[in-house]
Formats: C-alpha cells, sequence, structure tokens
C-alpha cells in the first residue's frame, strides 16, 4: 500500500521538472507513511487508511496539462505550411551539399511557402483586429510568423551563401584567364595544369563562400532585427521565442540560469556543425577534382559538382567520404542527444577529431595520381576543425565554472 | 469546525513558528502537535504544510535539514534567530487582536 501512495504522490507530480521536486516529493511521501501508519493502527483497514491519508494531501493548485492559449485559434493551411517551409529550409541545405539544382529548388519552396503562409497570417491577423477587435488573436497569429522565422532564416542564408558561390566558380570556370580552367583550355593540358587550375578554383571557392556567408548572415540579421521591432511595434511582446528555442529550453528543462561567457557564445555545437560541414565540403571538392574524369581523357562539366554519390572510378575515396559523413552525423547526434552525461559527450568530442585523422590516412593511403601538396586544404579544414572541438570543450569547462560560482553566491 | 479551521489557518504560520521554537521537527510530527493541541480538531493539509514551510523557509525564518528515520529520509525543519523575532512580533500583533475582538465578540464586551 505504501507503494501506491508513493505513485499517487508521483503522479501528481508528473509535470513538475523542477530540481526541487525530487526533494519535495520525498518529503510528502514520508508524511504520508507516518500517517498511513497512524490510520492504519486506528481502522486496522488497509484501503480505508490509504484512502484518509491520500485525502491529508490536499491542494497543490496542480495544472492539469495546461493548453495554451495558441490553440485556441483553430489550425489552418498557414500552419502546416510554416513547418514545411522550415523542413524546407533545413533539408534544402543538406540537399544543396549534393545536388545544386533540388538545393535551389527546395529553397525556393520553402521561401515561397514561408512567404506565403506570412501573407495570410497578416493578413488575417489585421482582420481580426479591426473587425473582431479581438488583440489576443491578433497578436497570436503574429507570433506564428515570427516563431519560424529565425530558424528560416538562419538555413537559407547558408543555403544561397552555397548556391552563389557556386554561381560565382562558374563564372570564374566560364571567363577563364590566367590559371582558371576552362571549357577549350582543359583539351590536351597536361593533368599538372588542371591540377593548378583546379587548386585556383578552390581557393576561389573557399574565399566567395565565405565572403558570401558573411555577408548572407548579416543580411538576413539585419532584415530579422527590423522585423522584430515591427513584431513589438505591432505587439508589445518582448519576450518572443522562436520554436527552437522553445524546444531547447523543454529539453533543458532546468531552471538554473545558465550564464553566457564570450567564448561560449563563439564557439557552440552550431558552430561546430558548421565548421564539420565546411571541412568536408572542402575534403570533397579537393578530392574530386584530383580524380576527376579528366585524368581518363574523358570530357564531363565536374567543376562544382560533388561526386559523392559517384562510386565509379576511384570508389575508395568515396567510401572514405561517406564513411567520414556518417561518422560525423553520428558524432554529432550523440553530442545533442547525451549532452547531459559527460562521458559520452567528451567520447564524441574526441571521436570526431580520430575520426578525420582516420579518413585522411585512408586517403593518403589510397592516393595514386595526384601530388601530396593538394591535401593542404584538408589539413588546414581540420586544423580549423579541431581548434574549434577544443575551444567548445574550453567553453562548456567555463560556462559550468560561471555556473558554479553564481550559485555559490546565491548561496 | 469549519469556521475553527479557517480563523486558525490564518495563523498557520505562528503555529508552525511556535512549535519549532520548542524543538526542531519534522511535518508530520508538527501536524500531530496541532491535532493533539486543538483537541483532535483540526490538522493540516500536506499542501498547507509544504507551501507553509517553502514559504517560512523562503523569508529565512526557520531552515531545513534531512535526517535518516527509521525506514525513510525525513526532512527536519528548525526556527532561525530571525524566525524568534518574527514569532514575537506575530504574539504581540495577536495579543492586540485579542483585545480588539473581544471588545465587540469576547468575555470583555459581555463584562461591560
Amino acid at each position: 500500500m505504501k507503494n501506491k501512495i508513493k505513485a499517487y504522490v508521483d503522479y501528481q507530480f508528473r509535470f513538475d521538472h523542477s530540481k526541487e521536486a525530487e526533494d519535495k516529493k520525498a518529503e510528502i511521501v514520508a508524511n504520508l507513511y507516518d500517517r498511513y501508519d497512524q490510520l492504519l493502527e486506528k481502522y486496522h483497514d488497509e484501503e480505508k487508511a490509504y484512502i484518509e491519508t491520500i485525502k491529508q494531501i490536499g491542494d497543490f493548485n496542480i495544472k492539469e496539462e495546461e493548453i495554451p492559449d495558441e490553440y485556441g485559434i483553430k489550425p489552418s493551411w498557414p500552419d502546416i505550411a510554416m513547418i514545411v517551409a522550415t523542413a524546407f529550409a533545413v533539408f534544402g541545405l543538406a540537399t544543396t551539399v549534393f545536388s545544386l539544382v533540388y538545393g535551389s529548388i527546395m529553397l525556393a519552396i520553402s521561401i515561397s511557402l514561408y512567404a506565403a503562409s506570412c501573407f495570410y497570417l497578416f493578413n488575417y491577423s489585421q482582420y481580426v483586429k479591426k473587425v473582431e477587435m479581438d488583440v489576443v488573436k491578433h497578436n497570436m497569429l503574429l507570433k506564428k510568423i515570427f516563431q519560424f522565422m529565425k530558424t528560416n532564416f538562419v538555413f537559407w542564408s547558408i543555403s544561397i551563401s552555397l548556391i552563389a558561390s557556386n554561381f560565382i566558380q562558374g563564372l570564374f570556370s566560364l571567363i577563364g584567364g590566367y590559371g582558371f580552367m576552362t571549357i577549350t583550355s582543359f583539351l590536351g593540358s597536361n593533368p599538372q595544369e588542371i591540377i593548378y587550375a583546379a587548386q585556383n578554383l578552390i581557393v576561389v571557392g573557399i574565399l566567395t563562400l565565405i565572403i558570401l556567408l558573411i555577408v548572407c548572415y548579416s543580411y538576413f540579421k539585419k532584415l530579422y532585427s527590423k522585423l522584430m521591432r515591427k513584431y513589438y511595434y505591432l505587439t508589445g511582446d518582448k519576450s518572443l521565442k522562436s520554436h527552437g528555442q522553445m524546444a531547447k529550453d523543454f529539453l533543458d528543462d532546468d531552471s538554473e540560469v545558465k550564464k553566457k561567457t564570450p567564448l561560449g557564445i563563439l564557439v557552440n555545437r552550431f558552430t561546430i556543425i558548421l565548421i564539420n560541414f565546411i571541412t568536408l565540403n572542402l575534403a570533397c571538392k579537393t578530392t574530386v577534382t584530383i580524380h576527376n574524369p579528366y585524368f581518363n581523357g574523358s570530357v564531363v562539366n565536374a567543376i562544382g559538382t560533388y561526386y559523392l554519390v559517384d562510386l565509379g572510378d576511384n570508389t575508395i575515396f568515396s567510401i572514405t567520404f561517406y564513411i567520414l559523413l556518417i561518422s560525423l552525423a553520428i558524432t554529432n547526434l550523440l553530442m545533442i542527444i547525451f549532452r547531459k552525461k559527460d562521458i559520452i559527450k567528451i567520447l564524441a568530442i574526441f571521436i570526431q577529431p580520430a575520426l578525420l585523422v582516420v579518413s585522411l590516412l585512408a586517403i593518403v593511403f589510397a592516393r595514386t595520381v595526384a601530388s601530396s601538396y593538394d591535401l593542404g586544404y584538408i589539413f588546414v579544414a581540420m586544423g580549423l576543425d579541431i581548434a574549434f572541438i577544443v575551444l567548445f570543450i574550453v567553453s562548456e569547462h567555463m560556462k559550468k565554472k560561471a555556473n558554479r560560482e553564481s550559485v555559490k553566491e546565491n548561496i | 469546525m469549519e469556521l475553527t479551521g479557517d480563523i486558525l489557518r490564518g495563523h498557520t504560520d505562528a503555529i508552525i513558528l511556535s512549535i519549532l521554537s520548542e524543538s526542531d521537527n519534522y511535518g508530520y510530527q508538527i501536524n500531530l502537535e496541532i491535532a493533539k493541541r486543538s483537541d483532535e480538531d483540526f490538522m493540516l493539509t500536506e499542501a498547507t504544510l509544504y507551501t507553509t514551510f517553502k514559504r517560512l523557509e523562503t523569508d529565512e525564518l526557520i531552515l531545513s535539514y534531512w535526517k535518516d528515520g527509521l525506514y525513510v529520509k525525513r526532512k527536519y525543519y528548525s526556527i532561525t534567530p530571525k524566525g524568534r523575532e518574527y514569532l514575537k512580533i506575530l504574539s504581540q500583533q495577536w495579543e492586540k487582536t485579542k483585545i480588539i475582538i473581544d471588545k465587540f465578540i469576547g468575555e470583555k464586551k459581555n463584562e461591560k
């Protein structure tokens, strides 16, 4: 019967995720056990003693599955369209790495869906305000627009900069010039010249990607701040949380205030994933260029296309990159899922560079055609990756230290 | 008695602090003490007890610590010097209130 009492208390506080919940439950259960023992002595009836004990709990004002206000509005197509637009923004970025064409189509669909939903929601919100004079509903509708905005803007800016950088590379290879490969110049050239030209293109690729990333990101950031000001002007709400942030809060679900260190803001999981993404991109590109079909004498427009799915003439490269890609994905996933368990997190952090090194060695041993200096780019990118992982560990450590100190201050 | 319960509930802080001023104690024992002194008329629910403890602890009027019991761990509470001060104020306030209420409905009104 005592287990039943404990189960009842646990159930009553099932929505309480705070740190003190365990202590609270333990204290209440201990008191109720005493009460139960006393009542059992009095009634000699377990069932009656149990019911009387439960009555003793009283009213803790526990809210049963509170339904947020936003569910007061009947869902309509923009709700679905918003989610699809965000999904396309995220997966579109991944697709852009493999195929520019499909990536661009997904980006276009994402932007169109989002724009259409915004148009509908904004007009509806104005109608609600003017005709129904319901400001709460008006604010809720506007909130729906802005909750997806941040995520979409981030992914769009990366996708757009990737597509644009590839476009610029294409332009360079078309215009040609000293050191750049043109459609006519590579015919009859010797392999060394082709490698040289390909390397120049890679440098252009990296530079344009970095510059475009900065430009696109700044543009979207500026646009976002402008729109957020507009949102505040329209609703007076200063505390808007994106869907991503809400999900993060839900997963974190501890009430302790996390202090942000400057290093922590700069180096986070997102930066690591971004750096990994660029590393992969560079590594793939370099290798693809080295073992492209020009060496076999066949003429294919290969620049700007990633051969990740081509298992044709040099299988070992492709397989190595598949392993690299999957391992990076798995380790990143591990870091996210088990981020509260330090050992697994640290393991994931160390496995990642180890895998990179193993992959690199595999490439080195498998090389038969190109010369070794081509690997410089991979080394640089990997160095950056490892440096960021180290910084990540340091920043995590600093964050913990700052938290511990703030806890001490509070005590 | 419903009405007595309502009046007493308004003085939960004073009741709990006065019991703790005698010795450190834990939730159920405090509740038993209340029942005993009120001739089994009055007993606080866990919810009232817990929220009162929480409030008093936040105001630094009481302290808590865990102690191993016979079968389970118990959370003991002890009164702080600030709590004792506050209890004195409450008891002075009660004396004054008693005098005023007596003038309307108490024995002293009947004496007049």
